[in-house]
């Protein structure tokens, strides 16, 4: 199984080898490849044998107006460009660019904003939505059953658009990895189903890597992780 | 009418020192608690078959229909009282033979162990 975790968030400077000890411990529980989203650039030698690399840049855009020209200002920087979906014009106008990956859903403000059109928008771009479930492990209480209930309603559209989805964990230390089986069951309490949940895992990380290495961006840029 | 089990092999990684069996069952019986309540956590109907602390090892119980929820909730934990740790699923069997060839390290004498003290 060659499973990714497209978003792991590093410090502004990271420590090399709590780098390195989190890439251990994602090839430990049984990643292929991971996308980082740092600051700083790792050398060849600070990566995991076992691991390919993705350099990832995350852009929270103010409004949908100035999304493509933060899109045109930061494409030739990343292997995988992903767009916060704050609000809903900016998901429709992040599902119109081609140059944008995925669109990520994190915060509970951004599962409101999914609706039927959200959904059938990326549906028909056949562009993936980021579910990052590390609000799930962070959170307690009645926010965290806010957030599942908000995730819940998300799913029902995403689930009836036929939308492509993708399970990351946002882990910015080892100890907040979980492993792809351990997502796929931690979606669970997002109500992904389980088929869904496979798919998001296997399928559709294979489809996002391919989009990846075949992007103009992704040539542009010193891949940093290894060709497998 | 007998019911189906599943039993997950657990590893624990962790560079602190793990907690005492009572305390990491605990964990585990509050977490379901909060997220499911006590008509899920019956119907996960968890036990702790084994706990070895040094080898960083567990066996947990489960009906077969509740891997799922189980996995989720073990997912959600990242501290038990100081110590940061990440609970990791090896795999899941349907008998404590198949579950302990997943942790080379444990023996059945832990299991046996673990159930002495309840």
């Amino acid at each position: 199984m060659s499973a990714y975790d497209f978003h792991i968030r590093l410090p502004p400077q990271p420590e090399i080898a709590e780098v390195q000890l989190l890439q251990k411990v994602a090839a430990t529980l049984g990643f292929a490849g991971l996308a980082i989203e740092s600051s700083k650039a790792f050398t060849a030698d600070a990566v995991h044998e076992k691991l390919t690399i993705f350099r990832r840049i995350t852009l929270v855009p103010r409004s949908a107006a100035r999304l493509r020209a933060q899109v045109d200002k930061h494409t030739k920087n990343a292997n995988l460009l992903v767009i916060q979906g704050r609000s809903k014009p900016i998901w429709l106008a992040a599902a119109e660019i081609p140059a944008v990956h995925m669109v990520m859903a994190r915060e509970i403000e951004d599962f409101m904003v999914i609706d039927s059109q959200t959904a059938r928008a990326m549906s028909n771009q056949g562009k993936p939505v980021e579910i990052c479930l590390h609000k799930l492990l962070v959170l307690n209480g009645a926010i965290r059953s806010r957030l599942m209930r908000v995730m819940n309603s998300a799913m029902d559209h995403l689930r009836r658009a036929d939308c492509p989805l993708i399970l990351t964990s946002g882990a910015s230390r080892a100890c907040e990895l979980r492993s792809p089986q351990d997502l796929m069951a931690l979606s669970y309490l997002a109500s992904v189903p389980e088929n869904l949940a496979k798919a998001a895992m296997m399928q559709e990380s294979k489809v996002l890597v391919s989009a990846i290495r075949h992007s103009t961006s992704a040539r542009s840029v010193v891949q940093i992780g290894r060709e497998k | 009418m007998r019911l189906r089990q599943r039993y997950l092999a657990i590893r624990l990684l962790t560079h602190q020192n793990l907690p005492s069996e009572p305390t990491f069952r605990n964990a585990i019986w509050n977490q379901l608690q909060r997220l499911y309540g006590e008509l899920g956590m019956s119907r996960i109907g968890f036990w702790l078959t084994a706990y070895h602390p040094e080898k960083q090892s567990a066996i947990i119980r489960c009906q077969h229909t509740q891997v799922r929820p189980l996995r989720a909730a073990l997912a959600t934990i990242r501290q038990i009282d100081s110590t940061l740790l990440l609970i990791h699923v090896v795999g899941v069997s349907g008998s404590i033979k198949k579950a302990l060839a997943f942790l080379p390290q444990l023996d059945p004498t832990h299991v046996v162990r673990s159930r002495k003290y309840r």
